[in-house]
Protein backbone atom coordinates (compact mmCIF):
# COMPACT_ATOMS: atom_id res chain seq x y z
CA UNK A 1 0.00 0.00 0.00
CA UNK A 2 1.76 3.14 -1.13
CA UNK A 3 1.56 5.84 1.45
CA UNK A 4 0.51 9.24 0.18
CA UNK A 5 4.06 10.58 0.40
CA UNK A 6 5.51 7.70 -1.64
CA UNK A 7 2.81 8.25 -4.27
CA UNK A 8 3.60 11.96 -4.52
CA UNK A 9 7.30 11.22 -4.87
CA UNK A 10 6.64 8.72 -7.68
CA UNK A 11 4.42 11.24 -9.46
CA UNK A 12 7.07 13.95 -9.12
CA UNK A 13 9.62 11.66 -10.79
CA UNK A 14 7.16 10.94 -13.60
CA UNK A 15 6.49 14.67 -14.12
CA UNK A 16 10.26 15.14 -14.57
CA UNK A 17 10.27 12.22 -17.04
CA UNK A 18 7.44 13.86 -18.99
CA UNK A 19 9.29 17.20 -19.11
CA UNK A 20 12.43 15.42 -20.28
CA UNK A 21 10.54 13.66 -23.08
CA UNK A 22 8.99 16.96 -24.20
CA UNK A 23 12.40 18.61 -24.10
CA UNK A 24 13.91 15.88 -26.25
CA UNK A 25 11.05 16.26 -28.74
CA UNK A 26 11.79 19.99 -29.04
CA UNK A 27 15.52 19.41 -29.62
CA UNK A 28 15.55 16.44 -32.00
CA UNK A 29 14.94 16.62 -35.73
CA UNK A 30 16.58 17.62 -39.00
CA UNK A 31 17.41 20.93 -37.33
CA UNK A 32 19.10 19.62 -34.19
CA UNK A 33 19.18 22.06 -31.26
CA UNK A 34 20.97 22.07 -27.92
CA UNK A 35 18.97 22.45 -24.68
CA UNK A 36 19.82 26.16 -24.41
CA UNK A 37 18.91 26.90 -28.03
CA UNK A 38 15.66 24.98 -27.75
CA UNK A 39 14.72 26.84 -24.57
CA UNK A 40 15.42 30.26 -26.02
CA UNK A 41 13.53 29.33 -29.19
CA UNK A 42 10.63 28.13 -27.07
CA UNK A 43 10.54 31.32 -25.00
CA UNK A 44 10.46 33.40 -28.17
CA UNK A 45 13.88 35.07 -27.81
CA UNK A 46 14.64 33.81 -31.26
CA UNK A 47 12.82 34.89 -34.39
CA UNK A 48 15.03 32.81 -36.63
CA UNK A 49 14.17 29.51 -38.25
CA UNK A 50 14.77 27.68 -34.96
CA UNK A 51 12.03 29.68 -33.24
CA UNK A 52 9.56 28.91 -35.98
CA UNK A 53 10.40 25.22 -36.04
CA UNK A 54 10.19 24.81 -32.25
CA UNK A 55 7.10 26.93 -31.59
CA UNK A 56 5.26 26.30 -34.84
CA UNK A 57 5.97 22.62 -35.52
CA UNK A 58 7.61 20.67 -32.72
CA UNK A 59 5.78 22.06 -29.68
CA UNK A 60 2.21 21.51 -30.98
CA UNK A 61 3.12 18.05 -32.19
CA UNK A 62 4.83 17.10 -28.91
CA UNK A 63 1.88 18.40 -26.87
CA UNK A 64 -0.60 16.55 -29.10
CA UNK A 65 1.44 13.39 -28.67
CA UNK A 66 1.60 13.82 -24.90
CA UNK A 67 -2.14 14.45 -24.66
CA UNK A 68 -3.02 11.46 -26.89
CA UNK A 69 -0.68 9.12 -25.05
CA UNK A 70 -2.00 10.27 -21.69
CA UNK A 71 -5.63 9.94 -22.79
CA UNK A 72 -5.09 6.44 -24.18
CA UNK A 73 -3.23 5.19 -21.11
CA UNK A 74 -5.86 6.68 -18.79
CA UNK A 75 -8.70 5.24 -20.86
CA UNK A 76 -6.97 1.85 -20.85
CA UNK A 77 -6.55 1.84 -17.07
CA UNK A 78 -10.21 2.81 -16.63
CA UNK A 79 -11.44 0.14 -19.08
CA UNK A 80 -9.42 -2.53 -17.26
CA UNK A 81 -11.16 -1.66 -14.01
CA UNK A 82 -14.59 -1.26 -15.62
CA UNK A 83 -14.43 -4.65 -17.36
CA UNK A 84 -12.35 -6.25 -14.57
CA UNK A 85 -10.22 -7.64 -17.33
CA UNK A 86 -6.47 -7.13 -17.58
CA UNK A 87 -6.61 -7.54 -21.36
CA UNK A 88 -9.02 -4.64 -21.88
CA UNK A 89 -7.74 -1.59 -23.76
CA UNK A 90 -9.36 1.66 -24.97
CA UNK A 91 -10.25 0.11 -28.33
CA UNK A 92 -11.82 -3.10 -27.05
CA UNK A 93 -15.36 -1.71 -27.09
CA UNK A 94 -15.27 -0.61 -30.71
CA UNK A 95 -14.65 3.11 -30.25
CA UNK A 96 -11.59 3.21 -32.48
CA UNK A 97 -13.40 1.03 -35.02
CA UNK A 98 -16.27 3.52 -35.16
CA UNK A 99 -13.82 6.41 -35.52
CA UNK A 100 -11.98 4.51 -38.26
CA UNK A 101 -15.15 3.98 -40.28
CA UNK A 102 -16.02 7.68 -39.90
CA UNK A 103 -12.57 8.92 -40.86
CA UNK A 104 -12.12 6.57 -43.84
CA UNK A 105 -15.57 7.37 -45.22
CA UNK A 106 -14.71 11.07 -45.12
CA UNK A 107 -11.35 10.42 -46.81
CA UNK A 108 -13.07 8.31 -49.49
CA UNK A 109 -15.34 11.26 -50.26
CA UNK A 110 -12.32 13.56 -50.39
CA UNK A 111 -13.08 15.60 -47.29
CA UNK A 112 -10.58 17.98 -45.65
CA UNK A 113 -8.49 16.98 -42.62
CA UNK A 114 -10.74 18.95 -40.27
CA UNK A 115 -13.89 17.30 -41.61
CA UNK A 116 -12.21 13.90 -41.39
CA UNK A 117 -11.55 14.50 -37.71
CA UNK A 118 -15.17 15.56 -37.26
CA UNK A 119 -16.55 12.38 -38.83
CA UNK A 120 -14.02 10.29 -36.87
CA UNK A 121 -15.35 11.75 -33.63
CA UNK A 122 -18.95 11.18 -34.77
CA UNK A 123 -18.10 7.56 -35.64
CA UNK A 124 -16.53 7.02 -32.22
CA UNK A 125 -19.55 8.58 -30.52
CA UNK A 126 -22.00 6.43 -32.51
CA UNK A 127 -20.06 3.26 -31.67
CA UNK A 128 -20.05 4.23 -28.00
CA UNK A 129 -23.83 4.81 -27.94
CA UNK A 130 -24.49 1.64 -29.95
CA UNK A 131 -22.46 -0.55 -27.59
CA UNK A 132 -24.00 1.14 -24.57
CA UNK A 133 -27.56 0.73 -25.86
CA UNK A 134 -27.13 -2.89 -26.93
CA UNK A 135 -25.23 -3.97 -23.83
CA UNK A 136 -27.81 -2.41 -21.57
CA UNK A 137 -30.69 -4.09 -23.42
CA UNK A 138 -33.82 -4.37 -21.36
CA UNK A 139 -32.24 -4.74 -17.99
CA UNK A 140 -28.93 -5.20 -16.29
CA UNK A 141 -25.51 -4.39 -17.62
CA UNK A 142 -23.12 -7.20 -16.87
CA UNK A 143 -19.43 -7.11 -17.69
CA UNK A 144 -19.37 -10.15 -20.02
CA UNK A 145 -22.31 -8.73 -21.95
CA UNK A 146 -20.69 -5.31 -22.31
CA UNK A 147 -17.41 -6.90 -23.37
CA UNK A 148 -19.02 -9.21 -25.95
CA UNK A 149 -21.17 -6.42 -27.39
CA UNK A 150 -18.12 -4.19 -27.71
CA UNK A 151 -16.02 -6.87 -29.36
CA UNK A 152 -18.77 -7.67 -31.87
CA UNK A 153 -19.28 -3.99 -32.75
CA UNK A 154 -15.50 -3.63 -33.12
CA UNK A 155 -15.45 -6.65 -35.44
CA UNK A 156 -18.25 -5.13 -37.52
CA UNK A 157 -16.34 -1.86 -37.80
CA UNK A 158 -13.24 -3.83 -38.81
CA UNK A 159 -15.16 -5.42 -41.68
CA UNK A 160 -16.49 -2.01 -42.79
CA UNK A 161 -12.93 -0.60 -42.73
CA UNK A 162 -11.66 -3.46 -44.89
CA UNK A 163 -14.53 -2.86 -47.32
CA UNK A 164 -13.68 0.86 -47.60
CA UNK A 165 -10.01 0.02 -48.16
CA UNK A 166 -11.00 -2.40 -50.93
CA UNK A 167 -13.18 0.19 -52.63
CA UNK A 168 -10.85 3.18 -52.20
CA UNK A 169 -8.78 4.45 -55.17
CA UNK A 170 -5.13 3.58 -54.89
CA UNK A 171 -3.83 7.12 -54.34
CA UNK A 172 -5.94 7.43 -51.15
CA UNK A 173 -4.68 4.21 -49.58
CA UNK A 174 -1.46 5.54 -47.94
CA UNK A 175 -3.35 8.30 -46.09
CA UNK A 176 -5.96 5.81 -44.91
CA UNK A 177 -3.38 3.30 -43.73
CA UNK A 178 -1.45 6.00 -41.88
CA UNK A 179 -4.64 7.05 -40.13
CA UNK A 180 -5.41 3.45 -39.14
CA UNK A 181 -1.91 2.88 -37.77
CA UNK A 182 -1.90 6.15 -35.88
CA UNK A 183 0.02 9.20 -36.99
CA UNK A 184 0.79 12.51 -35.34
CA UNK A 185 2.07 14.37 -38.43
CA UNK A 186 -1.47 15.39 -39.35
CA UNK A 187 -2.46 16.12 -35.74
CA UNK A 188 -4.77 19.04 -35.10
CA UNK A 189 -3.92 21.78 -32.57
CA UNK A 190 -3.42 20.08 -29.17
CA UNK A 191 -5.68 22.32 -27.07
CA UNK A 192 -8.84 20.10 -27.16
CA UNK A 193 -6.82 17.01 -26.26
CA UNK A 194 -5.04 18.71 -23.37
CA UNK A 195 -8.35 20.01 -22.06
CA UNK A 196 -9.93 16.54 -22.37
CA UNK A 197 -6.96 15.03 -20.54
CA UNK A 198 -7.29 17.43 -17.62
CA UNK A 199 -11.09 17.04 -17.48
CA UNK A 200 -11.08 13.22 -17.51
CA UNK A 201 -8.27 12.98 -14.96
CA UNK A 202 -9.88 15.55 -12.67
CA UNK A 203 -13.24 13.77 -12.92
CA UNK A 204 -11.88 10.30 -12.13
CA UNK A 205 -9.23 11.01 -9.48
CA UNK A 206 -11.73 11.81 -6.69
CA UNK A 207 -13.23 8.34 -7.24
CA UNK A 208 -9.93 6.45 -7.38
CA UNK A 209 -10.47 4.62 -4.09
CA UNK A 210 -13.95 3.56 -5.26
CA UNK A 211 -12.31 2.22 -8.41
CA UNK A 212 -9.95 0.15 -6.28
CA UNK A 213 -12.99 -1.50 -4.73
CA UNK A 214 -14.69 -1.98 -8.11
CA UNK A 215 -11.64 -3.84 -9.39
CA UNK A 216 -12.27 -6.38 -6.62
CA UNK A 217 -15.90 -7.03 -7.62
CA UNK A 218 -19.06 -5.01 -8.19
CA UNK A 219 -21.15 -6.44 -5.35
CA UNK A 220 -18.36 -6.23 -2.78
CA UNK A 221 -17.75 -2.63 -3.83
CA UNK A 222 -21.44 -1.82 -3.46
CA UNK A 223 -21.53 -3.45 -0.03
CA UNK A 224 -18.59 -1.26 0.99
CA UNK A 225 -20.49 1.89 0.06
CA UNK A 226 -19.72 2.52 -3.63
CA UNK A 227 -22.62 3.73 -5.78
CA UNK A 228 -21.62 1.17 -8.39
CA UNK A 229 -24.38 1.81 -10.93
CA UNK A 230 -23.74 5.50 -11.48
CA UNK A 231 -19.97 5.23 -11.08
CA UNK A 232 -19.52 2.65 -13.82
CA UNK A 233 -21.76 4.62 -16.19
CA UNK A 234 -19.59 7.67 -15.57
CA UNK A 235 -16.40 5.66 -16.07
CA UNK A 236 -17.72 4.15 -19.30
CA UNK A 237 -18.49 7.58 -20.75
CA UNK A 238 -15.30 9.24 -19.52
CA UNK A 239 -13.06 6.45 -20.82
CA UNK A 240 -14.94 6.45 -24.13
CA UNK A 241 -14.66 10.22 -24.42
CA UNK A 242 -10.92 10.09 -23.73
CA UNK A 243 -10.50 7.41 -26.40
CA UNK A 244 -12.64 9.27 -28.93
CA UNK A 245 -10.69 12.52 -28.48
CA UNK A 246 -7.32 10.75 -28.77
CA UNK A 247 -8.34 8.75 -31.84
CA UNK A 248 -9.81 11.83 -33.50
CA UNK A 249 -6.49 13.64 -33.04
CA UNK A 250 -4.03 10.99 -34.15
CA UNK A 251 -5.79 7.88 -35.45
CA UNK A 252 -5.76 4.56 -33.61
CA UNK A 253 -2.31 4.43 -32.09
CA UNK A 254 -1.88 0.92 -30.77
CA UNK A 255 -0.62 -0.58 -27.54
CA UNK A 256 -0.23 2.57 -25.44
CA UNK A 257 -3.63 1.97 -23.87
CA UNK A 258 -2.94 -1.69 -23.12
CA UNK A 259 0.72 -1.67 -22.28
CA UNK A 260 1.16 1.49 -20.19
CA UNK A 261 -1.36 0.60 -17.46
CA UNK A 262 0.32 -2.81 -17.10
CA UNK A 263 3.83 -1.37 -17.00
CA UNK A 264 2.76 1.18 -14.40
CA UNK A 265 0.94 -1.47 -12.38
CA UNK A 266 4.01 -3.71 -12.33
CA UNK A 267 6.20 -0.85 -11.15
CA UNK A 268 3.89 0.94 -8.71
CA UNK A 269 1.08 -1.45 -7.74
CA UNK A 270 -2.63 -1.43 -8.46
CA UNK A 271 -3.78 1.45 -6.26
CA UNK A 272 -5.81 3.58 -8.70
CA UNK A 273 -5.05 6.74 -6.71
CA UNK A 274 -1.47 6.42 -7.92
CA UNK A 275 -2.03 4.29 -11.04
CA UNK A 276 -4.35 6.70 -12.89
CA UNK A 277 -2.13 9.82 -12.79
CA UNK A 278 1.05 7.75 -13.15
CA UNK A 279 -0.23 5.86 -16.22
CA UNK A 280 -1.30 9.19 -17.74
CA UNK A 281 2.21 10.62 -17.35
CA UNK A 282 3.92 7.45 -18.56
CA UNK A 283 1.59 7.14 -21.55
CA UNK A 284 2.17 10.76 -22.54
CA UNK A 285 5.95 10.48 -22.19
CA UNK A 286 6.08 7.19 -24.07
CA UNK A 287 4.13 8.50 -27.04
CA UNK A 288 6.23 11.69 -27.21
CA UNK A 289 9.41 9.56 -27.27
CA UNK A 290 7.95 7.15 -29.86
CA UNK A 291 6.88 10.04 -32.08
CA UNK A 292 10.29 11.71 -31.82
CA UNK A 293 11.80 8.41 -32.96
CA UNK A 294 9.19 8.05 -35.69
CA UNK A 295 10.15 11.34 -37.31
CA UNK A 296 13.92 11.08 -36.86
CA UNK A 297 14.86 7.40 -37.28
CA UNK A 298 14.30 7.21 -41.04
CA UNK A 299 14.34 10.99 -41.79
CA UNK A 300 13.32 12.55 -44.08
CA UNK A 301 10.82 9.68 -44.26
CA UNK A 302 8.29 9.82 -41.36
CA UNK A 303 7.07 6.55 -39.91
CA UNK A 304 3.56 6.27 -38.44
CA UNK A 305 3.99 6.44 -34.68
CA UNK A 306 1.47 3.62 -34.16
CA UNK A 307 3.89 1.22 -35.81
CA UNK A 308 6.65 2.19 -33.40
CA UNK A 309 4.47 1.85 -30.29
CA UNK A 310 3.37 -1.58 -31.51
CA UNK A 311 6.92 -2.63 -32.38
CA UNK A 312 8.07 -1.59 -28.91
CA UNK A 313 4.89 -2.81 -27.26
CA UNK A 314 4.45 -6.33 -28.59
CA UNK A 315 7.75 -7.83 -27.35
CA UNK A 316 7.59 -5.94 -24.07
CA UNK A 317 4.05 -7.13 -23.42
CA UNK A 318 4.85 -10.74 -24.30
CA UNK A 319 7.82 -10.55 -21.95
CA UNK A 320 5.70 -9.22 -19.10
CA UNK A 321 3.00 -11.82 -19.70
CA UNK A 322 5.56 -14.60 -19.75
CA UNK A 323 7.29 -13.36 -16.59
CA UNK A 324 4.09 -13.00 -14.65
CA UNK A 325 3.48 -15.81 -12.12
CA UNK A 326 0.44 -17.92 -12.97
CA UNK B 1 -35.39 2.01 20.24
CA UNK B 2 -36.09 0.40 16.87
CA UNK B 3 -34.56 -3.00 16.10
CA UNK B 4 -31.35 -3.21 14.07
CA UNK B 5 -33.06 -5.04 11.22
CA UNK B 6 -36.82 -5.00 10.69
CA UNK B 7 -38.34 -6.87 7.74
CA UNK B 8 -42.07 -6.71 6.95
CA UNK B 9 -44.00 -8.68 4.31
CA UNK B 10 -40.96 -9.19 2.15
CA UNK B 11 -41.45 -10.75 -1.28
CA UNK B 12 -38.33 -11.85 -3.15
CA UNK B 13 -38.04 -13.76 -6.44
CA UNK B 14 -35.29 -14.72 -8.90
CA UNK B 15 -36.77 -14.99 -12.36
CA UNK B 16 -39.84 -17.21 -11.96
CA UNK B 17 -38.68 -18.78 -8.70
CA UNK B 18 -40.24 -17.38 -5.56
CA UNK B 19 -37.71 -17.18 -2.71
CA UNK B 20 -40.07 -15.93 -0.04
CA UNK B 21 -43.45 -14.26 0.26
CA UNK B 22 -44.73 -12.32 3.23
CA UNK B 23 -41.54 -12.86 5.16
CA UNK B 24 -41.36 -10.84 8.38
CA UNK B 25 -38.58 -10.92 10.92
CA UNK B 26 -36.69 -8.67 13.30
CA UNK B 27 -33.12 -8.87 14.45
CA UNK B 28 -32.04 -7.06 17.61
CA UNK B 29 -28.48 -6.18 18.55
CA UNK B 30 -26.76 -9.28 19.90
CA UNK B 31 -29.01 -11.76 18.05
CA UNK B 32 -27.73 -14.43 15.68
CA UNK B 33 -29.93 -15.69 12.83
CA UNK B 34 -29.14 -18.81 10.80
CA UNK B 35 -30.64 -19.14 7.31
CA UNK B 36 -31.10 -22.76 6.17
CA UNK B 37 -32.46 -24.22 2.97
CA UNK B 38 -31.64 -26.45 0.03
CA UNK B 39 -29.33 -25.45 -2.81
CA UNK B 40 -31.08 -22.95 -5.03
CA UNK B 41 -33.71 -22.07 -2.42
CA UNK B 42 -32.58 -18.44 -2.63
CA UNK B 43 -30.58 -18.03 0.58
CA UNK B 44 -27.92 -15.87 -1.08
CA UNK B 45 -30.50 -13.84 -2.97
CA UNK B 46 -32.42 -13.12 0.22
CA UNK B 47 -29.22 -12.10 1.98
CA UNK B 48 -28.24 -9.67 -0.78
CA UNK B 49 -31.75 -8.18 -0.66
CA UNK B 50 -31.35 -7.69 3.10
CA UNK B 51 -27.98 -6.04 2.39
CA UNK B 52 -29.62 -3.62 -0.06
CA UNK B 53 -27.65 -4.93 -3.02
CA UNK B 54 -30.81 -5.78 -4.98
CA UNK B 55 -34.38 -4.59 -4.55
CA UNK B 56 -37.20 -6.85 -3.29
CA UNK B 57 -40.41 -7.30 -5.31
CA UNK B 58 -42.45 -6.00 -2.41
CA UNK B 59 -42.27 -5.39 1.31
CA UNK B 60 -40.10 -3.14 3.40
CA UNK B 61 -36.75 -3.44 5.12
CA UNK B 62 -35.74 -1.03 7.86
CA UNK B 63 -32.24 -0.72 9.22
CA UNK B 64 -32.17 0.98 12.63
CA UNK B 65 -35.61 2.42 11.92
CA UNK B 66 -34.76 3.93 8.52
CA UNK B 67 -35.93 2.40 5.24
CA UNK B 68 -33.07 0.67 3.43
CA UNK B 69 -33.90 2.30 0.09
CA UNK B 70 -33.60 5.76 1.63
CA UNK B 71 -29.98 5.32 2.72
CA UNK B 72 -27.01 5.91 0.43
CA UNK B 73 -24.55 3.02 -0.17
CA UNK B 74 -22.04 4.97 1.91
CA UNK B 75 -24.38 5.29 4.91
CA UNK B 76 -25.39 1.63 4.62
CA UNK B 77 -21.76 0.51 4.59
CA UNK B 78 -21.24 1.96 8.06
CA UNK B 79 -24.12 -0.07 9.48
CA UNK B 80 -24.17 -3.40 7.66
CA UNK B 81 -21.43 -5.57 6.23
CA UNK B 82 -21.93 -8.27 3.61
CA UNK B 83 -19.77 -11.29 2.91
CA UNK B 84 -20.39 -12.68 -0.56
CA UNK B 85 -19.37 -15.94 -2.15
CA UNK B 86 -15.88 -15.83 -3.57
CA UNK B 87 -15.13 -14.44 -6.99
CA UNK B 88 -11.65 -14.20 -8.48
CA UNK B 89 -9.62 -11.00 -8.47
CA UNK B 90 -8.15 -10.38 -11.95
CA UNK B 91 -5.51 -8.01 -10.58
CA UNK B 92 -3.12 -9.30 -7.98
CA UNK B 93 -3.45 -7.26 -4.82
CA UNK B 94 -1.82 -7.96 -1.49
CA UNK B 95 -3.66 -9.27 1.55
CA UNK B 96 -3.15 -6.02 3.48
CA UNK B 97 -4.43 -3.88 0.57
CA UNK B 98 -7.52 -6.05 0.35
CA UNK B 99 -8.23 -5.96 4.07
CA UNK B 100 -7.76 -2.17 4.15
CA UNK B 101 -10.57 -1.75 1.61
CA UNK B 102 -12.88 -2.39 4.56
CA UNK B 103 -11.97 1.07 5.88
CA UNK B 104 -13.47 2.74 2.80
CA UNK B 105 -16.79 3.80 4.40
CA UNK B 106 -14.91 5.42 7.28
CA UNK B 107 -12.58 7.55 5.14
CA UNK B 108 -13.25 10.93 3.56
CA UNK B 109 -12.95 11.40 -0.21
CA UNK B 110 -9.32 12.53 -0.18
CA UNK B 111 -8.18 10.56 2.89
CA UNK B 112 -5.58 7.83 2.66
CA UNK B 113 -5.47 4.99 5.14
CA UNK B 114 -3.60 6.14 8.25
CA UNK B 115 -1.77 4.32 11.07
CA UNK B 116 -5.07 3.72 12.91
CA UNK B 117 -6.58 2.01 9.88
CA UNK B 118 -3.45 -0.10 9.54
CA UNK B 119 -3.70 -1.12 13.19
CA UNK B 120 -7.36 -2.11 12.70
CA UNK B 121 -6.44 -4.16 9.62
CA UNK B 122 -3.63 -5.96 11.44
CA UNK B 123 -5.94 -6.76 14.36
CA UNK B 124 -8.51 -8.17 11.91
CA UNK B 125 -5.86 -10.35 10.26
CA UNK B 126 -4.76 -11.61 13.65
CA UNK B 127 -8.37 -12.41 14.55
CA UNK B 128 -8.68 -14.81 11.60
CA UNK B 129 -5.24 -16.32 12.17
CA UNK B 130 -3.49 -14.59 9.28
CA UNK B 131 -0.93 -12.46 11.14
CA UNK B 132 2.12 -11.98 8.99
CA UNK B 133 0.20 -12.61 5.73
CA UNK B 134 -0.11 -8.88 4.97
CA UNK B 135 2.37 -8.68 2.12
CA UNK B 136 1.34 -12.00 0.51
CA UNK B 137 -0.50 -11.81 -2.78
CA UNK B 138 -4.09 -12.94 -2.91
CA UNK B 139 -3.43 -15.15 -5.93
CA UNK B 140 -0.95 -17.16 -3.87
CA UNK B 141 -3.44 -18.05 -1.12
CA UNK B 142 -5.56 -21.17 -0.79
CA UNK B 143 -9.36 -20.95 -1.01
CA UNK B 144 -9.73 -21.16 2.76
CA UNK B 145 -7.12 -18.45 3.35
CA UNK B 146 -8.86 -16.18 0.85
CA UNK B 147 -12.15 -16.74 2.65
CA UNK B 148 -10.48 -15.65 5.90
CA UNK B 149 -9.08 -12.55 4.15
CA UNK B 150 -12.65 -11.68 3.14
CA UNK B 151 -13.79 -12.13 6.74
CA UNK B 152 -10.92 -9.93 7.97
CA UNK B 153 -12.00 -7.25 5.47
CA UNK B 154 -15.48 -7.37 6.95
CA UNK B 155 -14.06 -7.05 10.49
CA UNK B 156 -12.09 -4.00 9.32
CA UNK B 157 -15.33 -2.47 8.03
CA UNK B 158 -16.71 -2.86 11.58
CA UNK B 159 -20.47 -2.75 10.89
CA UNK B 160 -23.22 -3.46 13.44
CA UNK B 161 -25.08 -5.98 11.29
CA UNK B 162 -23.11 -8.78 9.64
CA UNK B 163 -24.76 -10.55 6.70
CA UNK B 164 -22.66 -13.62 5.92
CA UNK B 165 -23.27 -15.74 2.84
CA UNK B 166 -21.70 -19.15 3.52
CA UNK B 167 -18.97 -17.80 5.82
CA UNK B 168 -17.65 -21.34 6.32
CA UNK B 169 -17.08 -22.07 2.61
CA UNK B 170 -13.60 -23.54 1.96
CA UNK B 171 -12.78 -23.57 5.70
CA UNK B 172 -11.61 -26.70 7.46
CA UNK B 173 -13.18 -27.80 10.74
CA UNK B 174 -10.97 -25.90 13.16
CA UNK B 175 -11.38 -22.66 11.23
CA UNK B 176 -15.14 -23.16 10.92
CA UNK B 177 -15.43 -23.27 14.69
CA UNK B 178 -12.93 -20.43 15.14
CA UNK B 179 -14.91 -18.15 12.80
CA UNK B 180 -18.25 -18.95 14.45
CA UNK B 181 -16.69 -18.43 17.92
CA UNK B 182 -15.28 -15.10 16.73
CA UNK B 183 -18.66 -13.82 15.56
CA UNK B 184 -20.67 -15.13 18.50
CA UNK B 185 -18.18 -13.52 20.91
CA UNK B 186 -18.59 -10.25 19.01
CA UNK B 187 -22.37 -10.60 19.26
CA UNK B 188 -22.08 -11.00 23.03
CA UNK B 189 -19.44 -8.39 23.80
CA UNK B 190 -19.94 -5.77 21.06
CA UNK B 191 -23.68 -6.15 20.55
CA UNK B 192 -23.48 -6.78 16.83
CA UNK B 193 -26.19 -8.77 15.07
CA UNK B 194 -25.55 -11.64 12.71
CA UNK B 195 -27.46 -13.30 9.86
CA UNK B 196 -25.64 -16.16 8.22
CA UNK B 197 -26.26 -18.85 5.64
CA UNK B 198 -25.25 -22.26 7.01
CA UNK B 199 -25.36 -25.80 5.68
CA UNK B 200 -25.05 -27.68 8.97
CA UNK B 201 -28.10 -27.50 11.28
CA UNK B 202 -25.87 -28.64 14.17
CA UNK B 203 -23.74 -25.49 13.86
CA UNK B 204 -26.93 -23.42 13.69
CA UNK B 205 -28.10 -25.08 16.90
CA UNK B 206 -24.80 -24.36 18.61
CA UNK B 207 -24.22 -20.76 17.54
CA UNK B 208 -27.56 -19.17 16.62
CA UNK B 209 -30.62 -18.18 18.62
CA UNK B 210 -32.92 -17.51 15.63
CA UNK B 211 -33.47 -19.67 12.55
CA UNK B 212 -35.06 -18.94 9.18
CA UNK B 213 -35.99 -21.93 7.02
CA UNK B 214 -36.42 -21.29 3.30
CA UNK B 215 -38.38 -24.13 1.69
CA UNK B 216 -37.61 -23.16 -1.88
CA UNK B 217 -41.23 -22.73 -2.98
CA UNK B 218 -41.78 -19.34 -1.38
CA UNK B 219 -42.73 -20.75 2.02
CA UNK B 220 -40.56 -19.77 4.94
CA UNK B 221 -40.59 -20.26 8.70
CA UNK B 222 -38.90 -18.11 11.32
CA UNK B 223 -38.54 -18.71 15.02
CA UNK B 224 -36.28 -19.47 17.95
CA UNK B 225 -33.59 -22.02 17.16
CA UNK B 226 -34.96 -24.49 19.73
CA UNK B 227 -38.35 -24.80 17.93
CA UNK B 228 -37.12 -24.53 14.35
CA UNK B 229 -34.31 -27.09 14.57
CA UNK B 230 -36.52 -30.12 14.93
CA UNK B 231 -35.85 -33.38 13.09
CA UNK B 232 -39.25 -33.46 11.33
CA UNK B 233 -39.05 -29.87 10.13
CA UNK B 234 -35.48 -30.28 8.88
CA UNK B 235 -36.33 -33.58 7.15
CA UNK B 236 -39.06 -31.72 5.25
CA UNK B 237 -36.70 -28.80 4.52
CA UNK B 238 -33.99 -30.93 2.97
CA UNK B 239 -36.30 -33.60 1.52
CA UNK B 240 -34.27 -36.26 3.31
CA UNK B 241 -34.95 -37.99 6.64
CA UNK B 242 -32.76 -36.72 9.51
CA UNK B 243 -32.30 -38.13 13.01
CA UNK B 244 -31.51 -35.89 15.95
CA UNK B 245 -28.83 -37.06 18.38
CA UNK B 246 -27.88 -35.31 21.62
CA UNK B 247 -24.41 -36.02 22.95
CA UNK B 248 -22.31 -34.15 25.54
CA UNK B 249 -24.83 -31.31 25.61
CA UNK B 250 -24.58 -30.75 21.83
CA UNK B 251 -27.09 -31.54 19.14
CA UNK B 252 -26.28 -33.14 15.78
CA UNK B 253 -28.52 -34.19 12.91
CA UNK B 254 -27.57 -37.33 11.06
CA UNK B 255 -28.95 -38.04 7.58
CA UNK B 256 -30.55 -41.47 7.30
Amino acid sequence: MPARRRALFALLCLVLLALASLGAALMAGSLALGPGEALSALLGHDDSLAGEVVRGLRLPRALAGFACGGLLALAGALMQVLLRNPLADPYILGISGGAGVGALLAMLLGASALLTSGTAFCGAFLAMMLVFGLARGAGSWTQPRLLLTGIIVAAGCGAAITLILALAPERQLPGMLFWLMGDLSQALPPAPDLIALVVVLAATLPFARELNLMAGGMETAQALGVAVGSLRLAIYFLASLATAVAVTCAGSIGFVGLLVPHLTRLALGNDQRLLLPAATLVGGSLLVCADTLARTVAAPQQLPVGVLTALLGVPLFLFLLHRRPA
Amino acid sequence: MSPLLDVRNLHVAIGDTCVCRDLSLTLEAGQRLAILGRNGAGKSTLLSVLAGLRPPLAGRIHLRGIALARQTPHELAKIRGWLGQQIGDPFASSVLETVLTGRHPHLGRWDWEGPEDLAIAHRALAAVGLSGFGSRHLSRLSGGERQRVAIATLLTQAPQLYLLDEPLAHLDLNHQIAVLELFSTKARTENIALALVLHDPALAARYCDQVLLLHGNGDSETGPAATMLDANRLSRLYGHPLTRIDADGRTVFIPA
